[in-house]
């Protein structure tokens, strides 16, 4: 008979797919191993002829195909551990901390009404990013992702009308061969509803677990890089940054009361403070582009204490606004189209040397060379000085040849000011 | 108050009721099926050989089975399947888009794998064909259940044998898959709007009252009469606490606050229908973001408290939702003065003064009033309102807090100047001079100013007094651009010692002149402000490229003059007073042709035409009357090799004759930087005159390229060096960019007829040539630019000047 084969004080009893227990090819009981309000751990329980026998441990493993492999240990097999059995069946979560893999049946592929549930408790490999269970009694049974660390993707989960939360989805598949010899994949779509969050220096996915409130919360840990960037939080896969892995939404914007970031994680809008704490710079070719970049080293603090440190990277474009304002648009393209949204960052207008540049405050310091960037022009940026002069009213410096004195009087408001005298530029 | 609320409540609870109870046997669907025309070829990637998808498809690729479609679907929207299939179309289209731009290494998209008889190497995962079409589709699921796309391969799938095979040669091209369309299928849509008390006392138990209507019943409340059938179907749920009713001068009705209420539905579905919000479609997170982006712009003053979203019911119903809304309560406008230049905001009386002012006179006027709730096209209307205030020097901000809605103005500094400046100058004409001026700016509060000058030097003595009333600078455009560009009275004294008129060389005069001149001036420019940005930057590919500008100033003249000969040959002085009006028409086109990236070729073409006459007449004690008309035109065109400005051809012609009468100081005067350049001013007069000017103008910052490139610092590489650096564009303070070396050849010619043909014609008269520095741009007069020239000319003709002479002159472009 086709099943996990238990050697019993020498006895052979096969627990099948079809949920049956076999003892020399006949069916004798039936097994489980999920029981209403019966304990949570991976053993299964059965029966023969309707007396209960006692319960069997299960070292649980996925095979390359994601298919469900279950071995008995020597333990509780007579000394050596049973051959592997692989059950064809397709992944389900139940929540962020079981996991169900239901059994489908072998000549139609149709789902049947069979469950084998994993306990133990959920986490992304910081490797392979695939999803791992640490198995309640232990041992860990690894989910490999479709498409590497493509299968993860943060999106977003309706609450209401009027709000959201976040999503983390883990694609994955099972391929089953069915006895006919043709092969069946079935999409396993793992969903952990939650919101994102900092724990220190490290990306975590908090998840709530469905239709239980006596459970706390799940936290999946992502050990990889992340950057603050104009679309939200970038996560690489890799300690270097190099190897994209998915972007979660949000936003940041420049408090001017406050001088500091504000950052908002997630389709949640989970709200953080983000001071600058070094590394600022502002990357712009002079060329034929309003683009620029805005780094800095972000810190966050949290209210226990615990500090984040990452790096900020905001693509941006600056644009004149209807009032003809300079406005430092933050910019990123999702599906082919660009997206942008006010930075909401100071700045004001420097004429210089010839050159006219646009000095940015976002930091808690005022604005200086360091933190500005050229105005981009094609021809004459003479020219757009002059057009800007007349636009903004900037007061340029202008050139004497004549050598002068001069005493001014200056009322503001009907009062007449008094100060020290002031030498004149050449 | 509460049985009333409670049972008003009823219908919106046993609404919710029915969708869940929908919902149940809704949520899980069925799955549907459908096949994919795919085409691929092998492909060796890193030694393995794979299969890339082909990422053209054509509708008839794509064909779903619309029986295996819930009905739930299939009787509210019958073509739901032809909506399914057009919906996948547009995602293979997007990674189609994806793949054409490269963005990504690899940037093809290739089979997925399917295990055991053919993998996919782990590093080509990422650019998995199905997974990817899942991955896009599923952004829009954002409910149970899950999309759930499988593939299966077509009987004998398998790894390829050989570069080059198709599927189409082994007929593989017949792909099944499978997804579940109940996670995002549209089959209707609704709009939500809760004030912040009503979400308030939802989420707390309170008292709320909800509203049903459909987009029908409001536009029959409002009066519109606009919406198609389909959309008057639409349903709009309002839901609002009986704090709402409140105010602080009284109370409204629920008929009132519910109308508010509708308006607001209203501007939210145009929202929504905008962004092309359908039913039977499938829910797209890009048309739910644009409708989320433009709901917040709409409701922007509500800032924090703003709640807006979308979500799928289980009966496939979209919502779209707005909570957090507000009637205003009380209207506020607030005054900060503008900093000074230590960027310190330092508050006065007169601040509250203009406070009270501006809220006793502009809040009437605004569009937002108490009991409304409020959208960002009031609010844009109310601050450009408060912006054109003349006190108002920044475009006024806003915000809302607890009901009550405030308009944030900065106040101009009102700023009142007094100088006294001495200064002492060398010219080559005059010598050494010393002056004495008095300048007030704004004495009386109108921007106005007001000059009184001493100049006075060993030749030369000059007194001048002027008021001017500067050229307006509107807030915003008007309709017909035409503005008020400044009125200027002045008076002056002056005794030259040395005139010259004529080539007499054995005569010289000595000119005491007295003047009172005025002039108002109008300009009409069809740029506005921004496009004069958008041209200086040359970014943008639809700026506006046509430049017209055309000036207007009319005068009013009275002169003195005395002249008298002090030469070797004594003639009779020649003393009187003209007194003459004066019109003066200024026309620039200018066709602006450099395109961003452009590297050569003509990146300017402008054309000028000038058109001057001035009539003296004997009333007001004038001595002399005449008529005297001038005109010129001309053309200019700026070109180049490796940028579009680097070179300039001009050519400029000019003529002008006055009648019998005409005072010896008014006749035309042949030379200078006006029109023949190596002459001295006045070395020959006439009653007319005509003249014209070539000049040709290389860039400074293309000659030092070219030099630079020709003599390089250091080897010469085949590879340029990126960290190599650029050449200057600025050398002790000459803007190289703006600094053209330029040649030119001037013609001219006086006459004492009146013969048009002839004094149109400068040729056969006097010339002048020479070589000088142009630059351009040196200030903005008005809005004109004025280039300085400075250089040498020579005239064979001159008798004054036989070694040539330097020249000076400063021109408004061009």
């Amino acid at each position: 008979m086709n099943g996990l084969s238990l050697n019993f004080q020498g006895e052979t009893r096969v627990f099948g797919p079809d949920g049956n227990v076999f003892v020399n090819d006949a069916a004798q009981g039936a097994w489980s191993t999920q029981q209403a309000g019966g304990p949570k751990d991976n053993q299964i329980r059965y029966d023969i002829g309707g007396q209960a026998q006692p319960p069997v441990p299960i070292k649980y493993s996925f095979n390359p195909q994601n298919q469900l492999q279950a071995i008995i240990p020597a333990a509780a097999n007579g000394g050596a551990d049973s051959a592997p059995f692989t059950f064809l069946g397709s992944i389900q979560v139940d929540d962020a901390q079981d996991i169900v893999y239901q059994l489908i049946a072998a000549d139609t592929g149709a789902a049947t009404q069979r469950n084998v549930t994993l306990y133990g408790g959920l986490r992304f490999d910081s490797k392979t990013h695939n999803l791992v269970i640490d198995l309640t009694g232990g041992g860990t049974a690894e989910v490999t992702g479709d498409s590497g660390v493509a299968s993860l993707d943060a999106l977003k989960n309706d609450i209401t009308p009027f709000k959201s939360n976040d999503l983390l989805r883990f694609k994955a598949s099972t391929t089953n061969t069915l006895a006919d010899g043709t092969t069946k994949k079935i999409a396993a779509d793992l969903k952990f509803v939650g919101n994102w969050d900092l724990k220190g220096n490290q990306l975590v996915f908090v998840s709530q677990v469905k239709g239980d409130v006596t459970k706390p919360a799940v936290t999946l840990g992502f050990a990889g890089k992340f950057k603050a960037v104009s679309a939200g939080l970038a996560y690489y896969a890799d300690e270097q940054g190099t190897q994209f892995a998915f972007n979660i939404n949000g936003q940041h914007q420049w408090n001017s009361g406050k001088a500091n970031w504000d950052v908002f994680l997630g389709y949640s809008k989970k709200q953080f403070t983000a001071k600058v704490s070094g590394n600022l710079s502002i990357n712009k070719q002079l060329g034929d582009q309003r683009n620029l970049t805005l780094s800095a080293d972000w810190t966050i603090e949290h209210t226990d204490g615990s500090q984040t440190n990452m790096q900020m990277e905001l693509s941006a474009a600056y644009r004149w606004s209807q009032n003809n304002m300079l406005t430092i648009q933050a910019q990123f393209s999702k599906q082919g189209q660009t997206i942008t949204y006010d930075l909401k960052v100071e700045g004001k207008f420097v004429f210089k040397s010839g050159t006219l540049t646009f000095q940015i405050k976002y930091n808690n310091q005022d604005p200086d060379n360091k933190f500005s960037f050229q105005i981009a022009f094609t021809a004459n940026p003479t020219n757009l000085i002059k057009a800007l002069s007349i636009v903004l009213d900037v007061t340029e410096n202008s050139v004497n040849i004549n050598f002068q004195f001069e005493m001014r009087m200056t009322w503001i408001d009907g009062k007449l000011q008094k100060g020290d005298p002031k030498p004149l530029a050449a | 108050m509460n049985s009333q609320m409670v049972s008003r409540r009823l219908p919106f609870y046993l609404c919710l009721l029915c969708c869940v109870l929908i919902s149940a046997v809704a949520v899980q669907g069925q799955t549907v099926s459908a096949t994919l025309r795919l085409q691929a070829t092998a492909v060796n990637v890193n030694g393995v050989l794979v299969w890339q998808v082909n990422m053209q498809f054509a509708p008839t690729d794509v064909v779903i089975n619309a029986n295996t479609f819930d009905s739930s679907l299939t009787t509210p929207c019958p073509q739901i399947s032809v909506a399914l299939r057009n919906r996948i179309l547009k995602e293979l289209a997007v990674m189609a888009q994806e793949e054409k731009d490269a963005t990504q290494t690899p940037i093809h998209f290739y089979i997925d794998s399917f295990a055991p008889a053919y993998s996919l190497p782990d590093t080509l995962s990422d650019r998995s064909f199905f997974s990817r079409l899942d991955r896009q589709l599923s952004r829009s699921v954002n409910r149970d259940p899950s999309l759930s796309l499988t593939a299966t391969p077509p009987a004998g799938f398998g790894k390829p044998t050989r570069v080059g095979e198709t599927l189409t040669a082994r007929n593989q091209t017949q792909w099944r898959f499978e997804l579940n369309p109940m996670g995002f299928a549209v089959v209707g849509y609704q709009v939500w709007l809760q004030t912040k008390n009503g979400a308030a006392n939802s989420d707390n138990g309170g008292t709320t009252v909800p509203v049903m209507k459909t987009m029908g019943d409001i536009a029959d409340d409002l009066g519109i009469k606009s919406l198609t059938a389909a959309e008057r179907t639409v349903a709009i749920n309002l839901l609002y606490a009986p704090e709402d009713l409140q105010k602080p001068d009284g109370s409204l009705t629920d008929a009132e606050l519910v109308r508010v209420l509708e308006g607001a539905a209203y501007r939210t579905f145009l929202v929504v229908r905008d962004a092309k919000m359908q039913p039977c479609q499938f829910r797209d997170a890009d048309v739910d973001d644009l409708i989320k982006t433009n709901t917040q712009t709409l409701f922007n003053a509500y800032g924090a408290d703003l709640n807006i979203g979308s979500m799928l019911t289980d009966d496939n119903q979209e919502i779209f939702g707005v909570s957090g809304l507000q009637l205003v309560q009380s209207i506020k406008i607030s005054v900060t003065p503008e900093a000074d230049p230590q960027g310190n905001v330092t508050r006065t009386d007169r601040d509250d003064e203009i406070e009270e002012l501006l809220n006793k006179k502009y809040k009437p006027r605004l569009i937002a009033q108490p009991g409304e709730i409020v959208t960002n096209d009031i609010l844009d209307k109310d601050t450009r309102q408060l912006y054109l205030v003349r006190s108002v020097s920044e475009f006024p901000k806003y915000s809302f807090a607890d009901g009550v809605l405030t308009y944030e103005v900065t106040r101009r500094r009102e700023i009142v100047n007094l100088t006294v400046t001495g200064a002492g100058s060398y010219s080559p004409e005059y010598a050494l001079n010393g002056s004495l001026a008095v300048t007030g700016d704004n004495l009386l509060g109108h921007s106005e100013s007001l000059s009184l000058s001493l100049t006075g030097g060993n030749s030369f003595q000059k007194g001048q007094f002027s008021f001017s009333i500067p050229r307006e600078t509107p807030k915003e455009r008007r309709k017909i651009p035409i503005i008020f560009a400044g009125f200027n009275l002045s008076g002056n004294y002056s005794y030259d010692s040395d005139q010259a008129l004529g080539n007499p060389i054995l005569t010289r005069y000595t000119n005491r002149e007295s003047r009172i001149s005025s002039s108002v001036s109008f300009e009409y420019d069809s740029f506005s402000q921004r496009d004069y940005v958008e041209q200086a930057e040359g970014l943008s590919e639809k700026r506006k490229r046509l430049h017209h500008l055309v000036t207007t100033d009319v005068g009013f003249d009275l002169l003195n003059n005395q002249l008298k000969s002090t030469g070797l040959i004594p003639v009779a002085p020649l003393d009187g007073r003209v007194v003459y009006p004066s019109l003066r028409v200024n026309y620039l086109a200018s066709y602006d042709l450099r395109r961003a990236g452009m590297r050569g070729g003509i990146g300017e073409i402008d054309f000028l035409f000038n058109a001057e006459g001035e009539k003296g007449f004997r009333g007001i004690g004038g001595d002399f009357s005449y008529k005297r008309y001038e005109l010129s035109g001309g053309a200019q065109m700026f070109f180049g090799i490796a940028a579009p400005t680097d070179m300039f051809l001009r050519y400029q012609r000019g003529a002008g004759t006055s009648s019998n009468g005409t005072p010896l100081f008014r006749i035309f005067r042949l030379g200078g930087p006006l029109n023949v350049r190596g002459l001295e001013e006045g070395e020959f007069v006439g009653n007319s005159y005509a003249y014209d000017r070539s000049e040709f103008g290389v860039g400074l910052l293309p000659l030092v390229r070219t030099i630079r490139n020709i003599f390089p610092r250091g080897k010469k590489t085949s590879n340029p060096n990126p960290n190599e650096e650029p050449t200057p564009t600025n050398i002790g303070g000459l803007d190289l960019a703006n600094t053209f070396v330029k040649i030119f050849y001037d013609r001219g010619r006086v006459f004492e007829t009146k013969a048009l043909g002839e004094i149109l014609n400068p040729a056969h008269g006097v010339k002048g040539y020479g070589i000088g520095a142009e630059l351009r741009g040196i200030a903005f007069i008005a809005n004109k630019r004025a280039n300085l020239t400075i250089g040498y000319g020579r005239s064979p003709n001159s008798l004054l000047h036989r070694r040539g002479a330097v020249i000076t002159g400063l021109s408004l472009d061009f």
